[in-house]
């Protein structure tokens, strides 16, 4: 940390001149010219503003700028692979197609009466509507000359600046800041009022705007008198200005609908668009790393760190954009300061000898690193032993040895995650739950992350098994056929399937019918498929009803027909599943590739319990002020004497003012009066000043306002956190059971705190 | 006369009822005959301490149902007066969870006593040249240690400017004075600018805890620093017009258009002067941080700082939190002596008293004196009639004024000077005194008057219960006619 040099003699430079001033361009005191005569000689800068990036030397700066360079490149690039923007932007297809649909039908529409409004369901998920925007906009293309303005509450107060607001967001929309400042200058002598629609209309006339799309993106929010009166005014002026409207509705239409006035809704003519939640939210955020498309993923999420994810996403309903922002600081975490980062991806024979070095012995501080070593060494062998020994001498050996083992690791952790993956996805497609529990597919895959050793030793796996055993034959096979292929592929489901396909048509149609018509029968038997909507053909009937008939002679028979088949289908998941177990953890140098959240405490950055840190703070002091002391203590060569020890520790055991009356806050009850906490207060100070061998006298009027100093700073302290506040009439007088106002002798003066100290 | 039946009845709960009953019988027999005839000589002893009791029982008994018949229902329904008083305390140790709650916010104290009345004004409240005479005195003893830790949060310098530079923006909380680590941080960025050989950082610094702080102002310093040369001294102040919307497009128009990043480090952006604990304020900056060309590392230190970002505010920040405890003292964010006056419910002296308020004056133009005495005259007139309306004036030659002073108590006298503070007079009736006396000519003019006289906390404005604007002066009645005979003359 030679690039922080923190003189403790400077920080009060700045005090003087900036601290009481509300806003301020910084000039650092090293750069400050006092009574400079001449201007500055102009400096040959090193490019733009934004330098190359690099992280710090790690090591004690040990490292070279080589290797902490190489760490940043590597982040850079595997954060730019397996960032998920396509996630974030993820909305219903069929949706927006349909939206997009009803706005051209719109736009198209000549003499219209009522304004169309598309009423968009979204949920609770406030970036969901941002998505649907954000893609609404890429298809605008397709809508012509369009312009979409997004208005929201705090932009409407009142009509008049919600259609100020309208026409600046489509004029800057279209054209530019600069295009709308000049046309309202321009305008202003025959227009002066910059809310006046008929500003929107001639600037309409001169441009081609086929359609002006009016979004309230939390049209519950609204005031309804403005949105009663900003519709009202849309519906005035639609058949010279082309409007459409486009609500966002968290709830349902129907509350919607209770919430605005009857001759409102009578103005709008209305469809509904509903952009459900996206449900596989996580699982495909995650996807980035795990996805069959990428060539050789190199940085794996542990279990620890997808269970944070899950449980952050569930219980704070997260967006998808800060759950990106949470994938993204797990992986500069990982980068950051964290030496062996960069055996993830390097080519070792480039480094050259001294980054060798460094590199070597970080690898040999691993824990990784030590449990191989300790393995090795258990065998007892001398090949073993002398193996150790080169890997602990030889830093190009070592690195050679790491370099294939980490290839390794990454490979069995991409073949295990990947299998994973597709048992989770057939679980989800045998229990349904999914529909249920939107998180459920995570579930299922952390579940089984966490059991290293045997993955058919979890609930999920029992769960399948005993759905496959109770599913009728029929079923199953349309759900096996209905799976992706990759899951089919990664399962070594096809041979099962074409089994159990084979033997349904043996069993099941023994005259002989062709496999495609067998299929297409089966589903219609079962109800499944688009088919069974349609009213059957004549000649279908008759085949239909007689394989329902044999359908059900089927389920009666129990697991005689199918036995063999899900047998087989058990077999062999029970053997992928089997082989793909892999104790991530006990790979040499995982941690090099593996995002665990015992190394990265990440959920603190985003879920900060400030209340908690104060109050530790205030209550524990000494587990900010007190260690230092030991550890100078223990840095000393000796010398300290043990009245220096004691000292130094009673001076830590001193407690800082707003300490000291926080913690009689919180033996006091609500309502305290405040010469009581301030003598209970004083008479914590007694023992500091003993220490320090000050007289302390009661009746001294210099050491009691020395005291109230004190008292003073720490009630203002507690009274700006929130901690105390002023007492209200009604609980001063139960406190004092109205003594107070009866003696009217003294001016008593309260405080009240406003916390507790919890359970 | 009582019959046997009687004295058996079941309310009797003294010693007597321990008696086996046939004895007992007998030794009411015997009661009753004691009452009948006056020779108690032959009776035996024994027996008759026993009549005695009962017949003591009888009359006590009878006693109470005289009592009950000729009051029925005195006391009434409910707890008997002072059964509230004598319920034994709640101990403190070994509560059950669900009962902590409700003993740690009781009201008073734990032995279920009433508050004490010692006064903490007896012991003289500190003034604001007290304060800060005793506190340059003082001296922390933890001040080795908590420079040490301010030292060890500059070890997370580098980590910061990466987490900046990648986007995020920073937020740090904790116990303790934040402003000195955020200035630190900014020597830190123009040192490593220095180190790299580019050009000065543009760094914005916002003190949230000013009271003159508005957002236009944020606005205009940083469009100020977007246009000025990065190693330009002092910049030309730019001033951009309109409302802080319309200043938020310029200014993000403009950003786009720069290579240099702009650093904004905001000091206790949750203090409770700042205007950015306001949603829409919120919404303003959240969408200024959310340039790529903006670094937003800002500092807040109450433990209520989740509320004031919301999710989709924090999306837009893209917020990290770090633990930033120092422990150093709120000496710039808090004003000590007027927060404790306030919290004790006194009225601070905000511009030092009398003297400041005539300190300031001076510097003020002429009709802003005399507006300032006008508002001062109406407010002890109203004063004078306020005190005068239903007592009558010591010079009364019908009250002798050793019995005004017996009744006017401290506490009264002291509701006095509390009431001074107080009373105000409304808007409109002071613009239309001042417009008849040629103070203003118009309103404008006026609210720029009283605009003077706010910023100099000079004035205070409250609504009252009609909703009307009252304007009043934080001095009591003392210090008001100290400066009124000051202008005066």
């Amino acid at each position: 940390m030679d690039d922080i040099d923190l003189e403790e003699n400077t920080e009060e430079q700045f005090v003087e001149d900036s601290s009481y001033q509300a806003c301020f361009i910084f000039r650092a005191g090293g750069t400050r010219k006092v009574g400079k005569e001449r201007p500055a000689k102009k400096r040959r800068l090193n490019g733009t503003a934004l330098a190359s990036q690099s992280f710090p030397k790690l090591s004690q700066h040990g490292d070279s700028d080589g290797l902490a360079q190489r760490r940043w490149e590597l982040f850079d690039h595997l954060w730019r692979s397996h960032k998920s923007d396509a996630a974030q932007d993820e909305v219903d297809e069929d949706s927006l197609t349909q939206l997009t649909s009803f706005l051209v039908d719109a736009s198209n529409a000549s003499q219209r009466q009522k304004l169309s409004t598309a009423l968009l369901l979204t949920g609770l998920d406030i970036a969901n509507y941002e998505s649907v925007l954000r893609r609404f906009s890429t298809e605008s293309p397709r809508l012509g000359k369009s312009v979409l303005i997004d208005l929201q509450t705090r932009m409407c107060p009142n009509l008049q600046t919600a259609l100020k607001n309208l026409i600046k967001g489509v004029i800057v929309g279209h054209s530019g800041v600069d295009v709308y400042n000049d046309y309202l200058a321009r305008h202003k002598r025959l227009l002066p009022l910059n809310f006046d629609l008929e500003l929107l209309e001639q600037f309409l006339s001169d441009h081609p705007i086929s359609q002006v799309t009016v979004s309230l993106s939390d049209a519950e929010t609204f005031d309804s008198h403005v949105m009663n009166e900003l519709v009202h005014t849309l519906c005035l002026w639609q058949d010279r200005i082309p409007f459409t409207l486009m609500l966002g509705i968290t709830s349902t239409r129907e509350l919607f609908e209770h919430r605005i006035s009857k001759s409102c809704l009578k103005r709008m003519e209305a469809r509904t668009f509903n952009f459900a939640p996206r449900s596989h939210l996580i699982s495909d955020l995650l996807s980035g790393e795990q996805g069959s498309e990428e060539p050789a993923p190199q940085i794996f999420l542990d279990s620890t760190v997808m269970s944070v994810l899950s449980d952050v996403n569930q219980m704070h309903g997260k967006s998808a954009q800060s759950l990106n922002s949470m994938k993204q600081y797990l992986y500069m975490s990982h980068f950051f300061a964290n030496p062996v980062a960069s055996l993830a991806q390097t080519d070792i024979t480039s480094l050259d000898g001294e980054d060798q070095k460094h590199l070597a012995r970080a690898v040999r501080n691993t824990d990784s690193f030590k449990v191989f070593c300790e393995n090795l060494l258990a065998e007892k062998d001398q090949t073993s032993n002398a193996r150790v020994r080169r890997l602990l001498n030889d830093d190009r050996a070592l690195l050679q040895e790491v370099k294939d083992r980490v290839q390794e690791g990454q490979t069995a952790c991409d073949a295990s995650r990947r299998v994973i993956r597709s048992f989770a996805g057939l679980c989800c497609a045998l229990l349904r739950e999914d529909l249920r529990r939107p998180n459920f597919k995570l579930e299922i895959e952390i579940q089984l992350s966490r059991a290293m050793y045997d993955l058919t030793n979890t609930e999920a796996y029992d769960e399948a098994v005993g759905r496959i055993q109770d599913l009728l034959p029929t079923t199953l096979l349309q759900i096996l056929k209905g799976l992706p292929a990759e899951i089919g592929s990664t399962l070594n489901l096809s041979e099962v399937v074409n089994a159990l396909q084979s033997q349904l048509h043996h069993e099941l149609i023994p005259n002989g019918s062709t496999s495609h018509d067998t299929s297409a029968l089966v589903a219609d038997a079962n109800g499944d498929g688009v088919s069974a909507l349609a009213p059957p053909t004549p000649s279908k009937r008759g085949k239909t009803a007689r394989l329902r008939t044999s359908t059900s002679q089927v389920a009666k028979k129990g697991t005689t027909i199918d036995s063999p088949a899900k047998a087989d289908l058990l077999v062999v998941l029970k053997h992928k599943l089997q082989t793909s177990s892999l104790d991530v953890s006990s790979l040499l140098l995982h941690e090099a590739y593996l995002l665990s959240s015992r190394t990265t405490r990440f959920k603190p950055s985003f879920e900060p319990h400030p209340r908690a840190a104060i109050e530790r703070a205030l209550l524990r002091h000494s587990d900010y002020l007190g260690w230092h002391r030991g550890r100078e203590n223990s840095e000393s060569d000796g010398s300290d004497t043990e009245d220096d020890h004691e000292r130094s520790t009673q001076q830590s055991n001193t407690m800082p003012p707003a300490s000291t009356l926080f913690t009689l806050l919180q033996e006091a009850p609500t309502i305290i009066n405040v010469r009581d906490l301030f003598d209970a207060f004083r008479s914590r100070l007694e023992p500091a000043k003993e220490m320090n061998g000050a007289a302390h006298d009661e009746n001294d009027e210099a050491d009691l306002k020395a005291d109230m100093t004190q008292f003073y700073r720490a009630l203002a302290e507690l009274k700006m956190m929130g901690l105390v506040k002023s007492s209200t009439g009604t609980q001063v007088k139960r406190a004092t059971r109205g003594r107070n106002a009866k003696s009217g002798t003294q001016d008593i003066d309260f405080v009240a705190k406003t916390s507790w100290a919890g359970l | 006369m009582y019959q046997e039946g009687d004295l058996s009845d079941g309310r009797d709960m003294n010693k007597s009822s321990k008696m086996p009953l046939a004895k007992k019988r007998k030794a009411q027999a015997v009661a009753s005959e004691i009452d009948m005839s006056e020779d108690q000589d032959e009776l035996d002893p024994s027996l008759r301490t026993l009549a005695e009791d009962a017949l003591a029982d009888t009359i006590e008994v009878t006693a109470r149902e005289d009592t009950a018949l000729e009051t029925p229902s005195k006391r009434g329904r409910g707890r008997p007066k002072g059964a509230r008083n004598k319920r034994t305390p709640t101990p403190d140790g070994d509560i059950p969870p669900e009962e902590r709650y409700f003993f740690q916010t009781r009201v008073g104290p734990a032995n279920q006593q009433p508050t004490s009345t010692n006064s903490f004004s007896a012991l003289g409240l500190l003034t604001h040249d007290e304060y800060l005479a005793e506190s340059r005195k003082y001296k922390d003893p933890h001040e080795l240690e908590m420079r040490y830790l301010l030292k060890l949060h500059g070890r997370a310098f580098p980590q910061w400017q990466f987490e900046l530079d990648q986007d995020f923006s920073i937020c740090l909380y904790g116990w303790g004075s934040k402003r000195q680590l955020v200035t630190n941080f900014a020597e830190y960025l123009c040192h490593q600018a220095a180190k790299k050989n580019a050009p000065h950082p543009k760094i914005v610094v916002i003190n949230g805890y000013a009271h003159k702080l508005n957002v236009r102002h944020v606005l205009n310093t940083i469009a100020t620093a977007l246009h000025a040369d990065p190693d330009e001294e002092d910049p030309a102040p730019v001033r951009l017009v309109g409302q802080p919307q319309d200043i938020l497009d310029t200014l993000l128009t403009r950003l786009n258009n720069t290579p240099f990043r702009i650093h904004l480090l905001i000091n206790s952006i949750d203090h409770v002067s700042s205007p950015f604990r306001t949603t829409a304020n919120q919404a303003l900056l959240a969408r200024l941080s959310a340039h790529p060309m903006i670094n937003t590392l800002m500092t807040c230190d109450t433990p209520t700082l989740n509320s004031i970002f919301p999710s989709n505010i924090r999306d837009q920040y893209s917020l990290l939190f770090h633990d930033a405890t120092t422990f150093a003292a709120y000496d710039t964010e808090t004003n000590v002596v007027d927060d404790v006056n306030e919290l004790l419910g006194r009225k601070g002296r905000r511009v030092g008293g009398s003297q400041g308020v005539s300190f300031v004056l001076k510097s003020l133009p002429e009709n802003a004196r005399n507006l300032y005495r006008l508002l001062l005259s109406e407010i002890l007139t109203i004063l004078n009639d306020d005190e005068t309306g239903g007592i009558p004036e010591p010079e009364d030659e019908f009250i002798d004024p050793s019995l005004l002073d017996a009744t006017a108590t401290p506490r009264k006298q002291n509701g006095r000077s509390q009431a001074a503070e107080d009373i105000g007079i409304e808007y409109r009736t002071l613009y239309q005194k001042a417009s008849e006396e040629f103070i203003c000519s118009s309103d404008m003019n006026f609210r720029f008057l009283l605009k003077e006289f706010h910023d100099h906390q000079m004035l205070t404005t409250r609504k009252d219960a009609s909703g009307t604007e009252m304007l009043g002066v934080p001095l009591d009645r003392g210090e008001m006619e100290n400066v009124l005979e000051e202008l005066v003359l």
